[in-house]
């Protein structure tokens, strides 16, 4: 079965490499500048002045906005996690290289459990938008909170372990 | 929310599960498919160890900065101001 795979994949090894190296470029960078230079600052003027009126509603639009923005990051996501394997498959890789299986071990590690969780919260239950419409005022802004959170917990991790796996992708250490 | 104590003990929790939870799969898939022992070796255990004593450390303030919790926002002027925030228009079922 696999030598199968690998008949049929290896002729397009690249082709897949392009859509793989494509998709990391939009996973990490896609939400840099809305994450650093609108929701950072809001939600830090809202945690100076948790009670002000004016700096929750840009809160929530911000908030909002960042949970559509992110699709662009949620599309790439699976590509990589498919063709991933692809390129494993097709490159005739095996857990003996030592970079590729840190790599691996990171990405099942960090990156995956991060971006199950980022998927609930973005765009099903945690959806701010569709609880703004089912009037479900305490909902949403638990939603919002529970999401500050997430940023608070997963940011250190998520840009150390990405930077770290794109680095063993290229320079292939050891 | 959170205080600098939940956020100590998150940085911590992290810190475990990624790094040690790293090490060990790595070394392990290693051993069991490869017979490699290196990994148990004092470099390797080494680098992990100063790894993971960097990214706490890193991960707790990062977590304290971005929370506002140093600093005294001095870098920040907040005026209110009124503003339309544009909203998109809810799509009719077709």
């Amino acid at each position: 079965m696999l030598d199968l795979l690998r008949q049929v994949l290896g002729p397009w090894y690249l082709q897949i490499k392009f859509v793989h190296v494509l998709s990391v470029a939009v996973w990490i960078a896609s939400t840099v500048v809305a994450y650093t230079y609108y929701v950072v600052p809001v939600f830090k003027a809202w945690r100076r002045n948790p009670q002000d009126p004016e700096i929750i509603t840009l809160r929530n639009w911000v908030m909002e906005r960042f949970d559509q923005g992110i699709i662009f990051e949620h599309v790439a996501f699976p590509l990589i996690i498919l063709t991933g394997p692809m390129m494993y498959i097709a490159g005739g890789w095996s857990t003996a290289t030592n970079w590729l299986l840190l790599k691996i071990i990171l990405v099942c590690l960090v990156a995956i459990p991060i971006e199950m969780f980022d998927y609930h919260i973005s765009h099903f239950r945690g959806n701010k938008q569709r609880l703004r419409r089912a009037g479900d005022a305490a909902g949403y802004d638990r939603a919002v909170q529970r999401h500050w959170m997430f940023f608070l917990i997963t940011s250190p991790p998520i840009m150390v372990f990405s930077v770290l796996i794109v680095f063993l992708a290229i320079t292939k250490p050891f | 929310m959170g205080n600098p104590a939940l956020y100590r003990r998150i940085a911590i929790a992290v810190t475990l599960y990624t790094t040690g939870g790293a090490f060990l799969a790595f070394a392990l898939i290693k051993y069991w498919l490869h017979g490699d022992t290196w990994v148990f070796g004092w470099k390797p255990v080494l680098v992990t160890v100063l790894f993971a004593a960097w990214f706490g450390r890193t991960m707790y303030r990062w977590m304290m900065r971005l929370d506002a919790q140093y600093g005294r926002g001095s870098g920040w002027v907040l005026e209110s101001v009124r503003v339309k925030l544009p909203e998109l228009r809810a799509r009719l079922p077709r």
